[in-house]
Formats: C-alpha cells, structure tokens, sequence
C-alpha cells in the first residue's frame, strides 16, 4: 500500500512538472533502429518517455544507407530523443545534434546529452546501505571507459565510505579486481565490472564464495552466477527520465536515478546475510 | 618337403588350413594392434589435448591477476592425476607461475614455441595450449606419461591374442571336422581302390553321409561288384582259352614228334631200299649187250635210274628240310672267293639251261667274304633251277653286288611269272602255284621253302617280285663280312 502511494505522489510530481515546464507545442522525436525493438527494454522506455510526453513521435529506422538528415527535416521535431550508440551517432552528425538527447547507452557527459546507462552513486549506496548495513566499503571496479557507476562524491554518506579502483582497460580491470579480492574482507562489497567475462565471473564468483565477499553487479546476468544484488536500470523510470529531461529548455547529461535491484538468495544464505521482510519487497528480483 | 610329401590328403588339408588360419590371424593381430593403437594414440591425444585447453582456461584467471599461489593451487589440481608427470603455467614473458615439476622436458626453446603445440617422446607427450583473454597471456604445458597408455596398448594386445588364439582354434576345429567328413570318404575310396588294383577281392566302402555320398558309395560298391564279376568271367574265359591252346600245343609237339620220327624213319626206310634199286638198275644197265635191240631196255633203265635219282633228291630235300626245322642244321662260315662260286653255279646248271634252249647272263663284283658256301650254293642251284625249269627260250640272269654289309644275288628270268596274288605263298612248303596232278612242271613244292629257310639262316632275307612285264626276280639280301 505504502508502495502504491509512493508510485503515486511520484507519478503525480512527474505528470505536473511536465506540466509546469513543458512547452505544449514541442514536438518530441523518438528514434531507434527497428531491430532493437525486439530488445524489450527498449519498449519499456519508449513507453515511459510516451507517458511523461504526450507530443513524442516514433521513429523506426531500418539498419543501413539511411539519411538521417532528410529523415528529421521530414518530422522537424523541436526535440529528438535518440535510443543506442549508433543512433545517437548518426544523429549527432545533422543539424539536429543539439536538439538530440541520447539514450540506452554509456557515455559522458562531454560526449553527449542525455541520460546515460551508468547508475548514480550516491542512489545505489543509499540504498545499499538499507539492505547491507553491515558493509563498510564498497569498492567500485569498473573499466576507465566503460563506467557502469557515476561517482559523484558530493551528498555521500559516511558509511558505507565507496572506493573507486579503474582499469585501463578489460584486463587490467580483471587483475585489479582480482588483486582486490584478494584484499577485501567480508565487511567489504566489491561492484564487479557488468562486461566481465563469463569464465572470469566464474572465478570471481568463486573467490567471492571462499572469501565470503559481497559482489554486486550492474549486470543482471550476474546475479545467477554469484552476486549477492544486481543493481539495474528500471527501464520505465528510464523513459519517464529522458521524456522529463526533453521537456527542459537546457539538457544536460543525467545519471539514472531509478534503480531497481535483484537477490540471490542462495549467496545470502552462504554469506549469512538476512534480510526483514519489508526490506525484501523491495528487490524487484528474488532467485535461490 | 619331403616330409609335407608323405603326408596324407587329409593331413595336407588340415596343414594348409592350419597355416592359413595362423597366417591370417598373424596378419589380424597385426591390423588390429596397428588400428587401436593408431586409434587410441589419437583418442588419447585428444582427450589431453582437451584437458590442456581445461588447463589452460582454469589457469587464465590467475594469470591475469599474476596470482601465483591460484596458479599453484590449478597446477596442483591437475598434477593430481597419476598420468601428469608435470603441469606447468607461463606467463606471456615465458615466466614460470607455478609448476608442478622442473626442467623443461619438452621444449628447450620456449621463443619458438608455437601455440598450440604438441610434442611427443618415447615415454611421454607435451601438450600446450595458450591462455588467451582478448589477447595472449601466456600457456600452460601439461607432460603426460605414456605408462598407462603402453600398460593398455599391451592388455589390448594380449587380449587380441588370447582372443585370436581362441577363435582360431574354433574354426581350425570346425575346418578339421568339416575336412575329415569330405575327406575320410576320398581317403576311404583311395584306399578301396588301391587294395582292389593289387588284386583284392570284396573291398567295398563303407562310409556314410548325406544322400549324395551314400548314393556315391552305392555306385561305388556296384562298379567293384561289377567290375569283380567281369574280370572273373573273364578270368574264366582267358582260362578255357589257355587250356585249349595248350592241348592244341601239346598236340601239335606230339604231331611234330610224330611227324620227325616218321619222317626220318621214313626216310631211312626209304633211302635204303631205293639206293639198292638204284645199284641194281646201275648193274643192270651196265650189263646190258651193245646192240640195236637193247637200245629199248637201256632207255627204259635210263629212265628208271632217272626217276630213282629224282625220288632220292625229293628224299634228300624232305630230310634238308625236316633238319632245318628240327634247326639241326649247323651254319659253317669260310672265306669264299664270290666270282669263282658264282661261275661253278652256272657250270652245274648248264645241263638246265640247254634242256629248254636257254640263255645265260651272269654279272657281278669279284671279292673274298666270309659266309656258309653250301648254303649259298643251295640257294643259288634252286633258284637257278626253278628259272631254268619254267623258262623256254629265255634269258636266265645272275647277279650279285656287295653293297656295304650285304651280299645282294638277283636271279631273274624272262618266263611266265608268278601272279601277283601267290607271292605270299610261294615259301611255303609243299605248296606250288599249280597244285593239280596233271600239272607241266615236275616238282614238289619245297626248294623255296629251303631257300628260304636257308636264307633265314644266313641272317638275310629273300624277295619275289616281276622281272618287267614278264618272268620272275628274286632278290636275296645276306650280310656279310671280310673276316
């Protein structure tokens, strides 16, 4: 119930914002390659965009030769929304590149305008630290240019304090995350890098398991193969975000502000990890 | 080979199937060690080439993180089995992480190492496989005995042999029966057979089977049945025969006895009384007064005396010839001068050849050679003598040549001849081409039997043919020699 009033008051501060700062007349152009409708996430975004927005367009793009030019000056949208790297590329090279807000892809916020894939930091260590309050660290392993996490220091709480550690690349990635879990303790949550590889996950896990070390993972994937919490993107959320943020006269690059989290119970079990009920609800994802 | 020689059918069956099935188990063994070893050595090759790259993707973590002690932990872990003699993980630098062994066994140059590699001693294989994560971290080498693969190869093999041994000796035993069931049936015929070519009687076989070797034992025991049953019928016949002949020959000696006795009593009996007809019609005749009116008288003992003579010499001559069947005539061989006897030939036939007003041409070599001169003499008077008795007006030739071992004597005349279809008859004795009683010419049929006989004896031969289109010529052949 207190769920339901909570999605509500939410719901109700998004519909009257867009209200308040939305010009009726912009036209909204959301544009995604025909094939990635088969990926659904890309449907639950578009539909939260459509529910924030009520001027959005769509716009399928067949794969190849397209003129993304002639396509746009057909629609003339006051803004574009484009969905995937190379969407988001193509349309970056027209005249409409500073209408354009990119979405469903990693990025920062020099490159482009949008809401990018990497969660915020400051969202997911809060609530982290609700469901592991028995973590002190969290280290935060990713690929220097594959951040799946943005780490924005200001509004932190003390505890559980987070640690940064970068690889320069997918190798070096995988030696500093070994190196560090061959340091860590069992107060200490180690957030794995989402592109890992499947055999290395394995021994990560593995490691992980011997060593009774929390790993969290942005991949959801993961989360059968030995993290305890995968932390995602709640896709609708997404949406809703991107369709807030076209409404705006001046977009900036956002991190996603939603987050959704998914349990394995059978890790908890190992890591002798309980957790109460309520706080149990709010992972969107139990498996044993 | 001798020895292969003296063994039977049946034995020479078996042997040959014996040899066969070892030489073909020999080459089974062969083939078939060659195959599974050829199949295992891949198989095993495989199955730890697999386990290198198993080796290889365990050992890719703590290479990454240069972790040695997770990569002693890995080599550790597949050290444990008891066919790894070493386990080993290098960095791409070729460093050494972690192994389970030292030295090198496989590889003195790891620069050149070539990933994957394999390499392969007597005792053992090197198996490589790299460790790559998006890029190449290093390799592992993994060294494996080959003790168990030989201790398998060699159960293999005992086992294919035991195996081989056992299925040979099944089929050399199912061949060996097999054989003795076709072969005891030709055996058993061989030696029927040879019993009844050496003569024994009421062999027959015995041997049973299907229906065709019982019919063939049937046909077999009735054609020695039947062949027994003809061979003593004729047996029988060949004895009934034998025993006629030999009463015929015995009759025919004892009619020869018979024959010589009377003919020499005969003879003797004769002779005696006829010399002293002849002495007395000699006396008689000499007695006689010289006068016209005895002329009478003295041309009847002429006459008288003349027929004595004739009977003494058919006398004479049945005696020559009844000595020279007895063959109790002796052959006496003298050098002889041939032309001074040839020429006393004609003398003595000169009374012949006037009494029918004939001529006389006599031609040959002179020379001395070694022969019996009576006999020649014989030979020549007869025939001489016949030319001259049925001759009238007509030529009587005598030739005589010697060729290298040969005397050759022609005796030809121009009379009537002797047709053709009597020749073959004309040497036998008592035989003459006109046999009626009131025949032209005197005679009893014997000279050319003599001749003949005589001819014979010398070692020669006597041929008749025509003189040109009328007479007769006889060619007598006798060999010869100069001492």
């Amino acid at each position: 119930m207190r769920k339901e009033i909570y999605k509500l008051i939410h719901l109700g501060t998004l519909f009257f914002s867009c209200l308040l700062s939305a010009k009726e007349s912009d036209q909204i152009l959301i544009v995604y390659s025909a094939t990635a409708l088969q990926n659904p996430v890309y449907e639950q975004v578009i539909k939260g965009i459509e529910r924030v927005s009520s001027h959005t367009q769509r716009l399928e793009v067949l794969s190849g030769g397209v003129n993304f030019q002639a396509l746009l000056d057909q629609n003339h949208p006051d803004r574009v929304i484009g969905l995937g790297k190379d969407i988001v590329d193509s349309i970056y090279k027209t005249t409409y590149r500073g209408k354009t807000l990119a979405g469903l892809m990693y990025f920062k916020p020099n490159d482009y305008n949008g809401v990018g894939l990497a969660l915020d930091n400051r969202v997911l260590v809060e609530r982290l630290s609700r469901f592991l309050p028995s973590i002190n660290r969290i280290f935060i392993v990713q690929q220097a240019h594959y951040q799946t996490v943005d780490y924005m220091p200001s509004g932190l709480n003390s505890s559980p304090t987070i640690e940064i550690r970068q690889g320069v690349d997918s190798l070096d990635t995988i030696r500093v995350l070994g190196q560090l879990l061959e340091s860590v303790s069992s107060t200490d949550a180690v957030l794995i890098p989402a592109n890992l590889p499947t055999n290395i996950l394995y021994e990560v896990a593995k490691v992980g398991w011997e060593r009774k070390v929390v790993l969290i993972s942005t991949n959801l994937s993961h989360l059968e193969s030995g993290a305890l919490i995968a932390a995602y993107p709640d896709d609708v959320a997404l949406g809703e975000q991107l369709g807030i943020l076209a409404t705006r006269n001046d977009p900036v690059y956002e991190s996603i502000k939603s987050i959704k989290f998914g349990l394995n119970k059978r890790v908890a079990q190992h890591l002798a990890i309980e957790f109460t009920p309520s706080v149990l609800d709010e992972f969107a994802i139990k498996i044993k | 080979m001798n020895s292969i020689s003296q063994l039977d059918l049946r034995q020479r069956f078996n042997l040959m199937i014996l040899v066969t099935i070892i030489s073909a188990s020999c080459l089974l063994i062969v083939m078939m060690h060659v195959f599974i070893s050829k199949y295992t050595n891949n198989y095993t090759n495989h199955y730890w080439r697999e386990h290198a790259k198993t080796f290889s993707e365990s050992a890719l973590y703590p290479v990454i993180i240069g972790s040695m002690t997770q990569s002693e932990a890995i080599v550790g872990s597949f050290a444990k089995d008891k066919n790894v003699i070493k386990a080993s993980i290098y960095n791409g630098k070729n460093e050494l992480l972690a192994s389970s062994g030292e030295g090198s066994m496989c590889l003195n140059d790891m620069d050149k190492v070539l990933l994957p590699n394999d390499k392969e001693g007597n005792e053992y294989w090197c198996f490589y496989s790299p460790i790559i994560q998006e890029q190449y971290l290093g390799y592992v080498e993994l060294v494996i005995s080959k003790d168990e693969y030989h201790s398998v190869m060699n159960r293999l093999a005992v086992g294919s042999v035991i195996i081989i041994i056992l299925f040979s000796t099944c089929i050399f035993l199912i061949i060996h029966r097999l054989s003795s069931l076709f072969t005891s049936t030709l055996m058993e015929t061989a030696r029927v057979l040879k019993r009844v070519s050496e003569g024994e009687r009421g062999e027959r076989v015995n041997f049973y089977g299907s229906r065709e070797i019982d019919i063939m034992r049937t046909t077999l025991n009735d054609m020695l049945t039947s062949i027994e049953l003809t061979e003593t019928e004729l047996e029988k016949s060949v004895e009934d025969r034998t025993s006629a002949l030999r009463i015929a020959l015995e009759s025919s000696e004892t009619a020869n006895v018979y024959k010589a006795q009377i003919m020499s009593m005969v003879s003797h009996e004769m002779k005696t009384p006829l010399h002293a007809i002849g002495g007395y019609l000699q006396l008689l005749e000499e007695r006689l007064p010289v006068g016209r009116e005895f002329d009478t008288s003295r041309s009847i003992h002429g006459k008288a005396l003349l027929r004595v003579n004739d009977l003494n010499r058919l006398i004479d001559n049945i005696l020559l010839h009844a000595r020279l069947e007895a063959d109790r005539y002796e052959v006496s061989y003298n050098p002889v001068e041939i032309a001074p006897l040839m020429n006393s030939f004609i003398e003595n036939a000169s009374q012949l050849l006037n009494r029918n007003n004939n001529h006389f041409e006599i031609s040959g070599p002179d020379g001395t050679l070694v022969t019996d001169a009576e006999m020649l003499r014989h030979i020549v008077n007869n025939l001489l003598s016949n030319a001259c008795k049925f001759t009238t007006d007509g030529i009587i030739y005598l030739h005589w040549r010697l060729s290298q071992a040969f005397l050759i004597i022609e005796v030809a005349d121009t009379g009537p001849g002797i047709p053709v279809e009597f020749r073959k008859n004309i040497f036998d004795p008592w035989w003459q081409v006109d046999m009626s009683l009131g025949r032209k010419h005197g005679g009893h049929g014997l000279g050319l039997a003599i001749t003949k006989q005589f001819v014979q004896r010398l070692g020669g031969d006597i041929a008749v043919d025509s003189n040109g289109h009328h007479g007769t010529r006889f060619t007598i052949r006798i060999p010869y020699s100069t001492n």
